[in-house]
């Protein structure tokens, strides 16, 4: 009977000690969920880093127009005065959109040109655009379109983690535009008016959580989804335990009733 | 009863992570951002301001006026011409002028190219006159008080010839009218270039002009090599002078006033009523050229009689005055082009 009680005891005392590793587990997972919602909703918030970068040859800006436009042989043709970036007939560029994921993970993005005439005066240039296959978006191998039909033009895509695009855009101001005494017109009035263009190039880009895209569980090589998967291991061990402190708290019962009906029975 | 609460705070705490798993999910899906890059680039200056404007001629010209009290001035209309044709004559000018102005400062590489021609009144040194068909009739009478003033036409000399003391009354007879003497190639039209009020660079220096020699043709050379310009001999009928040339390349940002310094060069004439060539020594007159013959033998050029000839001395004889002895036409032709060049 002694020995029965010493079980009945040892019993209680590892009930006891599984149920304090429970509620243990539970509060380490209670504190680490909120640390990680907390870090996602600042990376969330946060407005400095740009998780979709739009570089070519890693300049953070835009350089589709330039100051100084030079000939075959080096020599220059086109300079704006005063470091003012210029368009002119003859003048063209083939500029290097790129865009890269810097995010954890994969994103859906849209691509949008924009261009603005500062004045009610179009300037004459051309355009043609090319996806990152070399498919042309704007335009075709013979055919060049009016800069202000890219307004009409987006261009949507995935790109992976870390991954990295480029789309080429073209322009060009005709020196035969067939209308020399309009380009005359535009290189005279701009010195009295402003006659400028403005080319704007827009990214939406949104999440895209895709195991396949984003390389499988582990692929991503995040260590988000491991440390997930860790935490709902932790969880459900947490609740396995709680389950088994229940499932030892019943038996105890079951035992202490046992053990009158025994004690019981020795007396008669 | 502590072992209720505890049950209690445990299952608290798991629904409290399961919260906060499901929202960290949310988290990972709904992820956007925006940006947007912008570039922009205004039109190349070319402001390139190109002025040829003036009149040179007119067919009207008005003397100067002249005060005959302190409340009257009279002016004098000297008209020509009936037809609106531009003349020139004794005692015009136009000392208003005709501008050639090029200016800017273009920001793209260019060049300038022109062509031009010029023609100057002229008459070439010699003895000149008319040879009038005589108004009376030749007798063998009146001939030998006569025939010292007569010419007639040799066919074989091809040239009118002084007539002799025989009387020949199948020949027809001539005097020589309005003989003048023209000591120095005369060109009576002056013109004169004026540089730009405000001058940059090297200004175009103004040659010095006189009526002995085409002061045109100075003035055109002068201009013409600002624009790449060049001639040769002239016309020989019609002494034009053509010229022609290379263009003239510029820079990006380079001042066309500096390069070219064309800017409000103007060109003026006169056409003295008298002129004199003041020759070789300036302080003494008895050696001056008068050009009054000149002038009229132009005058009478313009307007010769249907029966009558225009000569020149040729020797002892009198031929005939050709094209290339004078012109009656002056002008200044020039065309300039500013262009962009790819």
């Amino acid at each position: 009977m002694s020995e029965m009680v010493k079980d009945g005891k040892g019993q209680k005392a590892k009930g006891g000690a599984t149920f304090w590793v429970a509620i243990a587990l539970l509060v380490i997972l209670a504190i680490c969920s909120t640390v990680i919602l907390s870090v996602r909703l600042y990376d969330y918030t946060k407005t400095d880093d740009r998780v979709l970068s739009l570089k070519t040859n890693m300049d953070e800006k835009l350089d589709v127009f330039s100051v100084t436009y030079y000939d075959a042989l080096g020599e220059v043709v086109v300079e704006g005065a005063n470091g003012e970036k210029v368009v002119a007939p003859g003048t063209s560029v083939d500029y290097t959109v790129r865009l890269r994921n810097t995010d954890k993970t994969a994103i859906d993005y849209d691509l949008v040109p924009e261009v603005t005439f500062s004045s009610e005066h179009k300037i004459p240039i051309k355009v043609r655009l090319l996806d990152p296959v070399d498919n042309y978006v704007a335009g075709d191998a013979k055919t060049w379109i009016d800069i202000e039909e890219l307004n009409e033009i987006s261009h949507v895509g995935t790109l992976a983690k870390g991954e990295a695009v480029e789309y080429l855009f073209q322009w060009k101001w005709p020196f035969e535009s067939g209308d020399d005494e309009y380009d005359t017109f535009l290189g005279d009035t701009v010195l009295t008016d402003d006659i400028s263009v403005a080319v704007a190039f827009s990214i939406h880009a949104e999440a895209n959580t895709d195991m396949d895209i984003n390389g499988g569980f582990f692929g991503s090589g995040a260590h988000d989804n491991i440390g997930l998967l860790l935490f709902l291991i932790l969880l459900l061990a947490a609740i396995a335990l709680l389950v088994v402190y229940k499932l030892i708290q019943k038996r105890k019962k079951t035992d202490e009733a046992n053990e009158v009906g025994t004690d019981e029975i020795s007396k008669s | 009863m502590r072992k209720n609460k505890m049950m209690r705070v445990a299952s608290a705490l798991m629904v409290a992570v399961l919260l906060t798993t499901c929202a960290i999910s949310g988290t990972f899906a709904k992820y956007v951002t925006t940006d947007e890059f912008t570039d922009q680039a205004r039109v190349a200056k070319w402001g390139v301001e190109l002025q040829v404007f003036g009149n040179l001629f007119s067919d009207t010209y008005i003397n100067t006026p002249v005060k005959d009290n302190a409340n009257d001035i009279t002016v004098q209309v000297i008209d020509y011409a009936s037809t609106g044709t531009n003349i020139v004559a004794p005692g015009t000018c136009n000392d208003e002028g005709f501008k050639i102005s090029l200016t800017g400062v273009p920001e793209v590489d260019g060049q300038v190219s022109a062509t031009m021609t010029t023609q100057s009144i002229y008459i070439k040194a010699g003895t000149y006159g008319i040879m009038t068909p005589v108004s009376v009739e030749i007798t063998e009478e009146n001939y030998e008080e006569l025939y010292k003033e007569l010419f007639y036409w040799d066919t074989g000399a091809s040239a009118y010839v002084q007539a002799t003391g025989s009387f020949d009354d199948g020949r027809k007879y001539f005097t020589l009218e309005n003989c003048h003497g023209v000591q120095e190639d005369y060109y009576p039209v002056v013109y004169s270039l004026e540089k730009g009020t405000t001058p940059k660079g090297a200004p175009v220096e103004p040659p010095a002009t006189s009526c002995s020699a085409d002061s045109l043709k100075a003035i055109a050379d002068v201009i013409g090599k600002k624009l790449g310009l060049t001639t040769s001999a002239p016309d020989a009928n019609t002494g034009v002078y053509t010229y022609s040339g290379s263009a003239v390349p510029f820079n990006t940002n380079e001042d066309l006033a500096e390069i070219y310094n064309l800017d409000g060069v103007t060109i003026t004439w006169a056409w003295a009523i008298e002129n004199v060539d003041d020759n070789d020594t300036p302080d003494d007159d008895t050696d001056d050229i008068s050009y009054n013959g000149a002038d009229t033998i132009l005058g009478l050029l313009k307007n010769i009689a249907d029966d009558s000839v225009a000569v020149k001395l040729n020797g002892n004889n009198y031929v005939a005055v050709e094209e290339a002895d004078y012109c009656l036409d002056t002008k200044i032709e020039i065309s300039i082009t500013v262009s962009q060049v790819d």
